[in-house]
Parts: C-alpha cells; sequence; structure tokens
C-alpha cells in the first residue's frame, strides 16, 4: 500500500477546565481518506479534541497541524458540524440560509454570500434529500431533519476534513442511512471524516479507522485490527460484552 | 391642529432613538442577552460622571466615550465573575451593575450637586428639554443636540449592521461553526456589546436609563414572536419601536404626562397584543392549538380502536367511556368528528371504518411507527381535516 499523507497530526495535546485536564498528552496522527470514529466513555474529552482541533478550544499545551501546517492556515479545507443541540433551533431562520452559513468562511468579513454560493448551497441540500424543505423554518424540523441541514452546511463547505460531533444521535434509522452513505462517499473521494461516535455497534461496518479516547489516548488504528475487547476494556474501563447479565 | 417645531423635534429624536435601539436590541434577544443591556444602562453611569468631571460639559464626545467603556467594562467584570465558576450569570450582573451604578451616584451626590446633572434626568430622561439644548454653527441653528447625537449614532448602527449583519447572524446562531471558520465569535460579542453601549448612552438623555430597556427589549421581543426570518425580525422591531415612540409621545401629550414613560406603555401595549394575538406564536392561537392536536389524537385513537376491534361490543359508541375511557362529552365531539370527516359510517350505534377512514389509520399508523412527525401534519392537509 501506498504510504497515506498525514491529514491531521496532534501532538503532546493537552487541554484542562480549570486546571483540571480533559485531554492529556495526546499524540494522534490521521492518514487521508479515513473515515474515523472517535470513540470513548462520556466526559472523555471526545468533543473537547474536535474543539480543539478547530481552535475553538485553546489548548494548555501541544499542537494541532492539518496537513501539515496550522489550522488557522487550513481553515478552507476543514469543515465541522457541531452537536445539533449547540444551537437554538428557534433562531428566526430558514434551511437554505443555515445551509449557506457553510459559505461564511470562505467569503471571510463584510463579504455576503451571492449567487454561487447560493446555487451550491441548493446542491448540497439536495444531496441530503432536504430540498424541498429549503424555505422552511428550522423549528419545523424533525431531530434527523436537523441533522441533514448540519450536514448539507458541512457539503457545502467543500473540504478535505471533515468533523463531526455526534452526527448520529437523535436521529431516525432512516437518516442516520443516509448520512453514513454521505461520509462514505465522501472517504470514496479520499476526503478525510472524523466523527464523535457513540453506538460501539456500528462501529465495524461504518468506519474503517477508530481511536479510543478517555482523556488519555488508548488506542488508534485500522478498526480491523484494533477494534476489539481488549481496547473497549481499556476505554471504558469494563468489558461491555461480559458485565451484561446474559 | 399644526404640530410646533418643538414637537416634530421631540418626536423625531424619540423614533430616532427607537431606531436606533432595536437594532442591537434585535441580537440581544436573539442572544439571550436582555438583562446585560439593563445591566450595562446603570452601570455606565460613572463613565459619564467621570466624561462630566473632567470636560464640565454635558454635550462633549468624551462623555459617550466613557460611558461605552464602562459598558464594556460591565461586561468583561460579569463575565470575568461568571467565569470563575462560583456564581451564576444572573447574580453576576446582579453583583456588576449596582456596584458601578452606586459609584456613580455618590459621585454624583458628592460633586456635582451645582450642575445640571441629576439622578432623575439620568433614569427616566428628559425628552422635553431636548429641543432647549442646541448646536449652533457661528450664528446658524443646527438643531437640538440630543438629536444630532442618536443622528450619529444610529448612522453608525446602520452601516455596521450592513457590513457584519452576516457575522453576526453566525455568531448569534452558532458558536462554535463561526469560530471554526475563522469569524471570531468574541470579537463580534464585544463589537456588540460597545454598540450596544453607545447606543444606551446616546439614548440617555431622551428616555433614561431605564426606559431604554424596554426600546431595546419590547419591539424585539414583539418581533420574535410574529416572524421566522431574522431581517424581517429586524424591521418589525424598528416598526414597533417607531409606532411606540410617535404613539407614546401623543399619549404623553394627552395625558400631560412623561414622554419617557408613555413610550414604554406603547410598547408594552404593542407587546401585550402580539403576546395575545400572534398568528402561530400568540397565547390564544397556542390555546387554540392545544386543543386541537388534542382532538387530533383522540381522533386518531378511536379510529386505532375501531381498526383493531372486529367485535361489535367494542364498537359501540356509547360504550366509548368503558373502552377508552372518555367522557361523554369528549366521546361524542370525537365521534362527530369522525362522522364529519367520513372516517366512519354508523350502522345503529355500531361504527366502522369508511374506506377513507381505513387508509388515513393504516397511514398515520406507519407514520407513527416511522416517527415521521411532520408527515403527520402534512396527513391533515391532504384529508381536509377540520374543513368540513
Amino acid at each position: 500500500m501506498v504510504e497515506r499523507r498525514i491529514a491531521v497530526q496532534i501532538d503532546d495535546l493537552t487541554v484542562a477546565y480549570n486546571y483540571k485536564p480533559v485531554l492529556w498528552d495526546i499524540d494522534l496522527a490521521i492518514p487521508e481518506g479515513v473515515l474515523m470514529a472517535i470513540v470513548g466513555p462520556n466526559g472523555a474529552g471526545k468533543s473537547t479534541l474536535m474543539k480543539s482541533i478547530l481552535g475553538i478550544v485553546e489548548p494548555l499545551a501541544g499542537s494541532v497541524r492539518i496537513f501539515g501546517k496550522s489550522y488557522d492556515k487550513q481553515r478552507s479545507i476543514v469543515a465541522y458540524v457541531p452537536q445539533k443541540g449547540s444551537v437554538d433551533w428557534d433562531f428566526p431562520t430558514t434551511v437554505l440560509d443555515v445551509v449557506m452559513m457553510g459559505t461564511y468562511g470562505s467569503l471571510g468579513w463584510i463579504k455576503r454570500p451571492g449567487k454561487k454560493e447560493k446555487k451550491n448551497s441548493l446542491e448540497a441540500l439536495e444531496k441530503v434529500g432536504m430540498l424541498s424543505l429549503k424555505g422552511r423554518q428550522i423549528s419545523q424540523l424533525s431531530g434527523g431533519q436537523q441533522q441533514r441541514v448540519f450536514l448539507a452546511r458541512a457539503l457545502v463547505q467543500n473540504a478535505e476534513v471533515y468533523f463531526m460531533d455526534e452526527p448520529f444521535q437523535g436521529v431516525d434509522a432512516t437518516t442516520e442511512i443516509a448520512i453514513i452513505n454521505i461520509l462514505k462517499e465522501l472517504r470514496k473521494r479520499n476526503k478525510t471524516v472524523i466523527v464523535v461516535h457513540h453506538d460501539l455497534q456500528t462501529v465495524p461496518e461504518y468506519f474503517d479507522w477508530v481511536t479510543f479516547l478517555n482523556v488519555k489516548k488508548i488506542a488508534t488504528g485500522p478498526v480491523k485490527e484494533i477494534f476489539n475487547d481488549d481496547n473497549l476494556t481499556l476505554t471504558y474501563g469494563i468489558n461491555y460484552k461480559t458485565s451484561i447479565i446474559k | 391642529m399644526t404640530m410646533t417645531s418643538v414637537q416634530i423635534e421631540i418626536q423625531l429624536i424619540a423614533a430616532l432613538v427607537a431606531i436606533a435601539c432595536a437594532i442591537p436590541g434585535t441580537f440581544l434577544v436573539l442572544r439571550k442577552m436582555s438583562l446585560i443591556s439593563d445591566a450595562i444602562s446603570h452601570s455606565i453611569l460613572p463613565g459619564i460622571v467621570i466624561g462630566f468631571f473632567m470636560t464640565q460639559d454635558l454635550s462633549s464626545p468624551w462623555l459617550i466615550i466613557f460611558a461605552a467603556l464602562t459598558g464594556v467594562l460591565t461586561v468583561i467584570l460579569v463575565e470575568f465573575i461568571q467565569k470563575t465558576g462560583l456564581v451564576k450569570e444572573d447574580t453576576a450582573i446582579g453583583l456588576v451593575f449596582p456596584a458601578l451604578f452606586s459609584i456613580g451616584v455618590i459621585m454624583i451626590s458628592r460633586g456635582a450637586n451645582d450642575v445640571h446633572l441629576d439622578v432623575d434626568a439620568v433614569l427616566l430622561g428628559e425628552l422635553v428639554y431636548a429641543p432647549l439644548y442646541r448646536w449652533e454653527w457661528g450664528a446658524l441653528d443646527m438643531g437640538p443636540q440630543s438629536l444630532w447625537i442618536i443622528g450619529i449614532v444610529l448612522v453608525v448602527n446602520i452601516v455596521l449592521l450592513l457590513l457584519f449583519f452576516k457575522e453576526l447572524k453566525i455568531t448569534t446562531f452558532d458558536i462554535g461553526l463561526s469560530a471554526s471558520l475563522g469569524l471570531s465569535p468574541v470579537l463580534v460579542h464585544y463589537g456588540l456589546m460597545s454598540i450596544a453601549s453607545v447606543t444606551i448612552v446616546g439614548s440617555f438623555e431622551a428616555v433614561g436609563a431605564i426606559l431604554v430597556v424596554a426600546l431595546m427589549i419590547v419591539p424585539a421581543a414583539s418581533a420574535y414572536l410574529l416572524t421566522n426570518k431574522l431581517e424581517t425580525m429586524l424591521a418589525y422591531s424598528i416598526g414597533f419601536g417607531v409606532f411606540s415612540a410617535i404613539a407614546g409621545y401623543w399619549l404623553a401629550h394627552w395625558l400631560d404626562a412623561s414622554i419617557a414613560g408613555s413610550i414604554s406603555v406603547m410598547l408594552g401595549f404593542v407587546f401585550l397584543l402580539v403576546y395575545l394575538f400572534a398568528p402561530r406564536r400568540g397565547l390564544i392561537s397556542n390555546i387554540y392549538k392545544r386543543k386541537r392536536q388534542k382532538m387530533e389524537v383522540s381522533l386518531l385513537t378511536f379510529l386505532l380502536h375501531l381498526h383493531n376491534h372486529n367485535e361489535e361490543e367494542e364498537r359501540h359508541v356509547k360504550h366509548l367511556g368503558e373502552h377508552i375511557n372518555w367522557n361523554n362529552k369528549m366521546a361524542s365531539s370525537v365521534v362527530k368528528m369522525a362522522l364529519e370527516n367520513n372516517m366512519i359510517v354508523l350502522d345503529g350505534e355500531i361504527a366502522s371504518l369508511t374506506e377513507k377512514g381505513e387508509t388515513f389509520t393504516n397511514e398515520a399508523i406507519d407514520y407513527i411507527v416511522d416517527d415521521e412527525q411532520l408527515e403527520l401534519e402534512g396527513m391533515k392537509d391532504r384529508y381536509f381535516l377540520f374543513r368540513g
């Protein structure tokens, strides 16, 4: 196999909230073109890891490189899907308008989105099957539809690296399948997709790369090689297979 | 009756204040920061007093600059206290602004006794006197000072709004995304706080520290209930603000009462009307909607019951009470609705689903099983429920 480029390189990353480390000395190299799950228990620092890569949370120590350069220089090739619950869905705006927000980064300050941005946004909405709801107010969307809007907003950024914080949370089965198919499609086009994920059962089916995280990095690598009981026990502290009463 | 030029000037000042306040007010409401404007409006008092002591001139632009700085200082202090994690945000606000305000009050009572700077004027404004203080350019009368001040503040607000509308929108809606896109939410936050402070200072003379909050928050809160678009919300906020300002002026004229007080009364009146009668989010429409939803769910329950039971005794309309535990009134209105919509036929007192009722029920079951709430909503339109 040809040696793959490293899309995201994290060295010695430590993040602390009020002097309590949430992430401790993380070293991580994510190769280009993988669809990777970040798994770990609640409070393991999964979202924080994502936020510190994206410069939303200031790390105490360490560095992050996207294709060899700092995030500031690479913003234009990175897309981010925050947790659905992180925004106010009663905000007075429409589906199309939210998707257009994905274009704000490439526009920079002051410049307004124009025809091109609108066209790209409509295309992204079509990809996630939401074109018919483009004018709908966002408070009238179901959980699955909200997540699709967020996904469309990331797609419109036409990035190389995608970060998604729990995209499957609170969505129905149809939407979950629609989303994972889009993510697999991205991987096929050699994009790198990094997903905070909760459902351990679906990891082997959905992802080809996985990182186990619990404040420290437990393991990272191809799902086929490292997604095993040992790593799960190390990460979650219990063996989830033997701990369930049969 | 013709209006005097003084009357026109007063109304113009009031209207400009209303527009200037509605712009930052809209974003404060959406950011759930209404209380911060209350805090700023009080805590800028020491800024005004310091500016006055330094320049000995009430119309000096230094007053506005100092006051704006104190406004931003308020926000910084509130956030600092809150970040320690020892105190919640509302408590932090409650700690900061009385402290700063009282410093201002003490400064006034110690040093400004002999000058025209009294607490009443600062708190309640004095729009009636606004036309008395005029700017003169050589021998030329340029109009009231406060008209110029609020006019400049308004122009600044409009220009910044037009330039940074997109940034204001995204940082208000999604902090995480805007930070990751490099559109700094922190910068926009402090920008908005500065503008809110400047606007409050600029409006001070007209409506005072207490009522300026009403002009910032009430029009936006009313507009929020009426629209799903940010642009429209801004337009409605401005409209409500201007209407209340003008109507408030005439109310005061008629009652021979405080203009600022009357403007606030009008604002409250506008909000009350919207709160009650807003088509989709108003109180009355909500009560009606809840009632309707209850009827819809009941209808569906009744149809599902018929769908699941072939035995005649289960389908006896007189026995709905026993079987699905409804009182007579409820049962008869549900049966009536089912009949009106041709969902059931009655054979004596035995109800059965019609073909339409059968397909309706099957469709509804599918949507309920798949949890597709919106499709369920769409069914009502397709089957003309509630339309006879």
